[in-house]
């Protein structure tokens, strides 16, 4: 009998050994390396297939939608309430330190901006590396590949050269970094926790990118201006050589002279096309500009955000209408529209609304930044406009003032102004002021400002005067030096990688 | 076997029998009434009835066995005459069983940290959840009530924190089931709890156990206690009101400094911001319950309601909980054992906290909101005024219209089996069936005309449902054996566990009006927050015990466990937690007979290792996804797109477990006939593989957020109790007290070296908290502020790193949150049936952070301050503490205060209502009581709670106090029957 209850024993604590299940499960509704592809030691980037390619490129292109908020909304902040054309707006360490000129490297703003562009790039470098084995497998074709990893080094360059802008250099990363394993920690590590690069370096980068992409980039359409085009990569090229680090103004002036020449391109006639907003019709007044070389849409459904930080929402009229707006124009740049006559460009970068707040500005007539005035308006990163007055200033530097003044003066006639005056026109120190007067006046709020002051070595004679000038800008913290040309690396970035140093002055 | 059985029934048939009669007394020469009268070895029984009096046939020489809860169980021999019996109070402590995880050992036999709530301390104040009975009554646990919302669930740690990302929550164990969340669970039901802290007593839990573990055992029938109870109990709560806003000629006059708000002069004084937010809340809670057993088979049945409706307007909670469990000895060998519990709990209009009155942060727009200002627009009937100047805040009547259509509700299902088989004495083989289902909808409406928010956005939906089934299958073999001077106590097992969840959620906006709020009234259903997820984990244990104890003098105890989980990388699922313990009983050696006055004296000892893998996501080792949904609508758009994925998180191939080593020493010591008992315990517990999430610089791989075994952690420290029975006799007086002394280190990360959490106010929008190595976790990190400066007003903040001037370089550590130590005492005092108790409870040498402060007294732009502000510096020369208005304000150690409290955390009275008409009636027990919580707290802290933590459960953030949820002062009335 005993035995008979030993073996029942036995018997059930077997089952309950046995009840032990798989510890195996797939994820059900989260894609994973399992249906991804996964990250080995051999291969650095995964794109598993022709439809993860087409993924990939799709997601660079959303990613210009999306990032209004680093991309388009804090460029503002750091080019245009940083500098003379506008206040900061509102309240608050976010924003107020970059009009009184007390930015550290515990900004917010920049911490996020940093980490942010490095996403993008590292996005930019899984389509561009991914691409390659899928070419060896025939997955993708040529055409394909060529035209894809062009529009991957152009979104690449251009993040690349916003961070050698605002903080003169940063890591310079082409590669995906491999999985970290307990075997290959040591190797790896550096990977995930680069140095910064030198100036120089960054911007060598940015150009090879912007030339490889010369050949195989996208035409630029006169239907789609949202693509990563051969014209994008010319401006953007343009803009580079201008800058200290490489300048080159014979280079701007042929990457100028290219994307002029670029067939269907020009000047739209009426300057409103460009940030209008029809009524009617409830949607953005013009897309796809003859203007526009790149710009990025938004439609009904699908509306952009960054509207409501800066005033009405025209398409919904009193969304958030209830706080204060960031970007407040500043007197200075208001007296310069008026200086120079003119109405029509003040009143598309311009417009004064009755609010309840009057942080700025008494509440009755309250003026706000209007080149995003709907969540249908098109945000334009970059048109014919700006690489114009940048062959111009090229122009200047070079010397050859008539070719610069006949530039200038195109902008000026589809402003409705005069041609500029024959005793500026013919003096250089006078015309490098005129050009950078003329791009403030033209691309007020498109986030050019600061960088202009800083192309033309302009930031201490410019800024350091207009706090004295511009009654209603917050007292300076901070006198502008050489250090200024240069945003601190943020606090957050050193810490946590600590091979970066920081900039000079901070 | 079976005619062996058949044997004893006939030879009790056959015996000659007898009429015995007596009466049962307590030690107070009460009768006792319901206890429990047995003939030995028999199925023949009684109870005494309302005087204590019972009476039985019995064979000669039979031996009773009289029993009732509370007290020691007596077995006497029937000589013929009339029996009158005292049972003893079963109050000593070393008597006390203790449940230990698989199995139960009584409190002098125990070679572990094991602390003890038992039914006679949660009975003496009225609480509703189980963690408000741990609460201030055993060492090493803190209980910190992180924000007064009604049914928020407290945050417990057992022995400090041990993870900065993963789960710091201790597991609940309820009658062997173990689970995360016990929110279910009425105070009533519960019979006893233990906490298991150290890693030997805990490590039979292995997997789940780093955080220690909490063993809840319910009430159960029991045999010969027929019963009705019902208790119930009615409570105002209020809250501290300790700060005040400026009036309108103060704000005006304070605004008129900061300059950004243009008033008109007209404005007066109209509402109390406070009368508009606040009110006396309440709570009701009324439990029954019906027990019956007898030899065979016994049952226990409750249910209940509890209500509370809030101190802030709009917030309540509502539970309705009902269990049956029942048991049966079907067989001589088999026993089987069924409980379900069933429980609905909704708790509606959850505040906004944690934000400013910019973003409807509820608290700070108590006082930020002038009180110039009307509750309604008078232009726009049916909308909240909200025309303040400009400046940017919503009024509290807005506030908490925003939530007040938020509503979550659960249903909770836990149903268990269990069947154990005795093959012979001292052979157990048991298995148990559990399932534990919730399903949870959550549902947000925001109307679209009476708020700005609501009006902007059109008025939105929300509406998610989940539901979530956790099935628990244990096996467990016990062999027990005794010969001798030694006896052993083995226990081998297996365990599976295994989860299932699933959730649905869309989102829509533009409703045409409040009428109806269901989200087939909304005209736009989101198409990029819609949707199902739904996901699964398993874990899978070995385990075994060996316990050896030799003639109650020494004991050992070795636990082995083994854990697989779903949730770590392939290859490394498996975790490997072995514990030792002994203890040697001095007092039993034979050098120690002399020293009578001894009772008992032990010295424990174990090392054991625990592991960690909550907390975690169900697929954390693999590099995962987001799906994005790509537009495809509107022209110019592929009516037929599909989604984009990319990369979120990085791949860890090689994710297991996090480990926590622990040893601890304790010391236990009862003398003076068991009236003073003292436990100590030294520990030590280091955290290596902590989980972490971990965050690598932006840009080296497609995503920069890591689930990574990255750092090491040291708790250690000491805890002490004490328990003494001052006065017995009529008069009782007992006091029990507890100390617990922790010291946390993070002491290694392995990438990232440099954490940031918690962001302060959006005026200074920067962090307040950094984690890094070789710090206590959730240090304060800013600006040390050096007074006010009485020429300019500004704070002085010190220029560390000596460069000339203040900027992100002179930020360093400003406070720790961590208490040096937290304490409890109880005093209990009775007479004659008359019952106080007294419960203090406390904590020192913590640091609270005070956003909300910088919200009231930051003095930044147009928003209403606190009447501290009336201080501030205005001309020059002047002293004062608080600086200028707009002066520039930075996380510094302005806000950090002294957040030590001594806290009158519960004074109960309760009377034993004892007479002959209740008798008569039937009425067992007649208990009325009084309690109060929350009476008095002494601090310096100036926030309206020093207990509260706006980051609650966080790891890596505590002692952060942003507009969080108050406590509030409790009166209590209730009353307890058994009939």
């Amino acid at each position: 009998m005993k035995l008979k209850y030993i073996k029942l024993a036995v018997t059930c604590t077997f089952a309950g050994l046995f009840t032990a299940c798989t510890l195996d499960y797939d994820p059900i509704s989260t894609p994973t390396e399992l249906t991804q592809g996964s990250q080995t030691d051999t291969t650095t980037a995964v794109l598993k297939d022709h439809a993860a390619a087409v993924s990939q490129r799709t997601v660079l292109y959303e990613l210009l939608k999306s990032r209004q908020e680093h991309w388009y909304l804090d460029l503002l902040l750091e080019a245009d309430a940083h500098s003379d054309n506008a206040y900061a707006g509102t309240t608050g360490a976010e924003v107020l330190p970059f009009e009184n000129n007390s930015v550290d490297a515990s900004s917010t703003v920049l911490s996020r901006d940093w980490d942010r562009y490095l996403d993008d790039i590292a996005q930019a470098n899984v389509l561009i590396n991914g691409l390659n084995p899928l070419l060896s497998k025939g997955l993708v074709t040529q055409a394909e590949y060529n035209q894809w990893t062009a529009e991957g080094k152009i979104f690449r360059a251009m993040v690349m050269f916003e961070m050698a802008r605002i903080w003169g250099s940063f890591p310079v990363i082409t590669s995906v970094a491999k999985t970290i394993t307990a075997a290959n920690i040591k190797e790896v590590y550096p990977t995930y926790y680069p140095p910064k690069s030198t100036s120089k370096e960054c911007y060598t980068q940015i150009i090879t990118d912007l030339t490889d992409a010369l050949s195989y980039a996208p035409d630029i359409s006169s239907t789609d201006k949202t693509l990563l085009s051969k014209t994008v990569a010319q401006s953007m090229l343009a803009k580079v050589y201008a800058e200290k680090t490489v300048q080159d103004y014979s280079k701007v002036i042929e990457y100028a002279e290219k994307v002029r020449a670029t067939p269907g391109l020009q000047l739209e006639s009426d300057y409103s096309n460009l940030f209008g907003y029809d009524a009617t019709a409830k949607d953005c007044k013009k897309r796809n500009t003859t203007e526009s070389i790149l710009e990025i849409q938004y439609t009904t459904g699908n509306a952009n955000w960054a509207t409501w930080m800066f005033g009405r929402q025209l398409d919904n009229y009193d969304y958030y209408f209830t706080w204060a707006k960031w970007i407040t124009p500043s007197r200075d740049l208001i007296k310069a529209f008026d200086q120079a006559g003119d109405t029509l460009r003040k009143n598309q970068s311009i417009v004064y609304y009755k609010c309840t707040w009057s942080n700025y500005y008494p509440a009755d007539a309250y003026p706000f930044m209007y080149k995003l005035r709907s969540g249908l308006n098109s945000i334009i990163k970059l048109r014919l406009a700006d690489i114009i007055l940048l062959e111009a200033e090229a122009y200047v530097y070079q010397g050859q003032l008539s070719q610069a003044a006949s530039l200038v003066n195109q902008i000026r006639e589809r402003a409705k102004l005069p041609d500029l005056a024959s005793d500026v026109a013919s003096s250089k120190s006078s015309m490098v002021d005129a050009v950078l007067n003329e791009r403030r006046l033209e691309l007020a709020f498109e986030g050019q400002r600061w960088f202009d002051l800083c192309r033309n070595g302009k930031v201490e004679s410019v800024m350091n005067a207009v706090y004295s000038k511009d009654s209603g800008r917050l007292t300076q913290k901070k006198t502008f030096d050489t250090n200024s040309y240069l945003m601190p690396i943020p606090q957050t970035a050193l810490d946590e990688n600590s091979n970066l140093q920081q900039n000079p002055g901070y | 076997m079976l005619s062996l059985f058949a044997l004893m029934v006939s030879s009790t048939v056959f015996a000659q029998k007898g009429t015995v009669t007596g009466e049962v007394f307590d030690s107070s020469n009460q009768p006792v009434i319901g206890a429990s009268v047995y003939e030995k070895g028999t199925t023949n029984g009684t109870a005494t009835d309302l005087d204590g009096k019972f009476m039985l046939n019995v064979k000669q020489s039979a031996t009773l066995r009289i029993s009732f809860v509370g007290y020691q169980s007596k077995d006497v021999v029937v000589d013929g005459s009339h029996l009158r019996i005292v049972l003893s109070d079963n109050s000593e402590l070393l008597d006390e069983v203790l449940v230990i995880g698989y199995g139960s050992v009584k409190r002098k036999d125990v070679t572990t940290a094991v602390s003890s709530v038992s039914t006679k301390d949660l009975a003496q104040r009225p609480i509703v959840s189980a963690a408000q009975g741990i609460e201030g009554k055993a060492a090493g646990i803190s209980v910190m009530q992180a924000n007064g919302q009604p049914g928020s669930a407290p945050t417990i740690r057992v022995r400090g924190t041990t993870s900065m990302n993963g789960s710091n929550d201790p597991l609940y164990v309820v009658d062997g089931v173990p689970m995360t969340d016990i929110g279910y669970l009425s105070a009533d039901d519960i019979d006893n709890m233990q906490i298991l802290k150290d890693a030997s007593s805990a490590a039979i839990y292995g997997s789940r156990a780093a955080n220690g573990i909490i063993m809840i055992t319910t009430k159960q029938g029991a045999k010969g206690v027929s019963k009705i109870s019902f208790n119930a109990h009615y409570a105002f709560n209020n809250v501290r009101d300790n700060i005040k806003p400026l009036n309108t000629a103060q704000y005006k006059d304070l605004q008129s400094e900061i300059g950004l708000v243009v008033l008109p002069d007209t404005l007066t004084d109209r509402t109390n911001w406070r009368d508009q937010t606040f009110r006396t809340g309440y709570v009701q809670n009324y439990q029954v319950a019906i027990t019956n057993g007898n030899d065979k088979y016994n049952y226990y049945i409750s249910g209940g309601y509890t209500g509370e409706d809030g101190v802030i307007k709009e917030s309540s909670y509502k539970r309705y909980n009902f269990r049956m469990s029942v048991e049966n000895q079907i067989r001589s060998w088999l026993n089987m054992n069924g409980s379900v519990s069933y429980s609905d709990y909704t708790n509606l209009g959850s505040i906004i906290s944690g934000t400013g009155a910019n973003r409807g942060g509820l608290l700070l727009s108590v006082i930020n909101t002038p009180t110039y200002a009307p509750v309604w627009d008078p232009n726009n009937p049916g909308q909240y005024n909200n025309n303040f100047y400009g400046v940017n805040i919503t009024s509290p009547a807005e506030n908490i219209a925003r939530t007040k259509d938020n509503k979550t509700s659960n249903n909770r299902l836990i149903a268990t089996g269990k069947a154990t088989i005795t093959f012979f004495p001292g052979l157990k083989f048991s298995s148990s069936l559990t399932l534990d289902r919730t399903y949870s909808n959550t549902f947000n409406f925001l109307d679209p005309t009476a708020t700005q928010n609501g009006r902007d956005n059109k008025g939105t939906g929300y509406d998610s449902r989940s539901i979530g089934s956790v099935l628990v299958f244990d096996n467990i073999l016990n062999y027990t054996k005794s010969f001798g001077k030694h006896s052993i106590d083995a226990m081998a097992g297996s365990s599976w566990t295994n989860s299932k969840w699933s959730q649905s959620y869309i989102n829509g906006s533009n409703y045409a009006n409040g009428d109806i709020k269901t989200l087939n009234a909304a005209n736009k259903i989101s198409w990029t927050d819609t949707g199902t997820t739904a996901s699964e984990w398993s874990i899978s244990s070995y385990f075994a015990r060996l316990a050896y104890n030799f003639n109650d003098k020494y004991m050992l105890t070795a636990n082995m466990r083994a854990d697989g989980s779903s949730k770590l990388a392939p290859g490394h699922r498996w975790g490997y937690f072995p514990s030792f313990s002994g203890a040697w009983r001095i007092s039993s050696e034979n050098f120690m007979k002399p020293f009578t006055w001894i009772n008992d004296l032990k010295l424990r000892g174990g090392w054991g290792q625990t592991g960690n893998q909550s907390g975690l996501g169900d697929y954390g080792y693999l590099a995962s996804y987001n799906i994005n949904r790509i537009q495809w609508f509107g022209t110019g758009y592929d009516s037929n797109a599909i989604p984009t994925v990319s990369q979120s998180t990085l791949s860890n191939p090689e994710l297991t477990w996090e480990t926590t080593s622990q040893t601890d020493i304790g010391l236990d010591f009862t003398i003076l006939n068991n009236r003073l008992t003292f436990y100590a315990d030294y520990y030590y517990k280091k955290t290596t593989d902590m989980l972490m999430t971990a965050t690598l610089p932006s840009g080296s791989a497609a995503a920069s957020t890591l689930t990574y075994n990255g750092g090491d952690m040291v708790n250690k420290g000491w805890e002490f109790t004490v328990s003494s029975k001052n006065l017995v006799g009529a008069f009782n007086w007992n006091t029990d007290f507890n100390i617990s002394f922790n010291r946390n280190k993070l002491t290694k990360l392995s990438l990232t070296q440099v954490y940031y959490n918690a962001k302060t106010t959006d005026n200074v929008n920067d962090y307040v908290v950094r984690n890094t190595p070789g710090r206590p976790l959730g240090s304060f990190f800013g600006y040390i502020a050096d007074g006010v400066n009485s020429e300019t007003g500004e704070l002085n903040y010190r220029d560390v790193s000596k460069d000339g001037t203040i900027s992100a370089s002179d930020r360093t550590y400003i406070g720790n949150p961590n208490p040096d130590f937290t304490y409890g005492m109880t005093n209990t005092f009775s007479y004659k049936g008359v019952n106080l108790s007294i419960l203090l409870q406390g904590s020192y040498g913590n640091d609270v952070y005070n956003v909300s402060r910088m919200e009231t007294e930051g003095m930044y732009d147009g928003k209403n301050q606190s009447t501290r502000v009336l201080n501030r510096w205005k001309i020059p020369g002047q002293i004062t503490n608080v600086p200028k208005a707009r002066f520039d304000m930075k996380n510094s150690s302005y806000f950090v205060e002294n957040g030590s409290y001594l806290r009158v955390k519960d004074i109960s009275l309760s009377y034993n209502v004892t007479n002959q008409m209740l008798k008569k009636l039937g009425i067992t027990r007649l208990q009325p009581y009084l309690s109060c919580s929350n009476l008095l707290t002494f601090t310096k802290y100036k926030g309206m709670d020093p207990e509260v933590n706006q980051y609650g459960n966080d790891g890596s953030v505590q002692g952060i106090d942003y507009g969080t949820y108050p406590l509030c002062k409790s009166f209590v009335f209730g009353v307890n029957v058994e009939f």
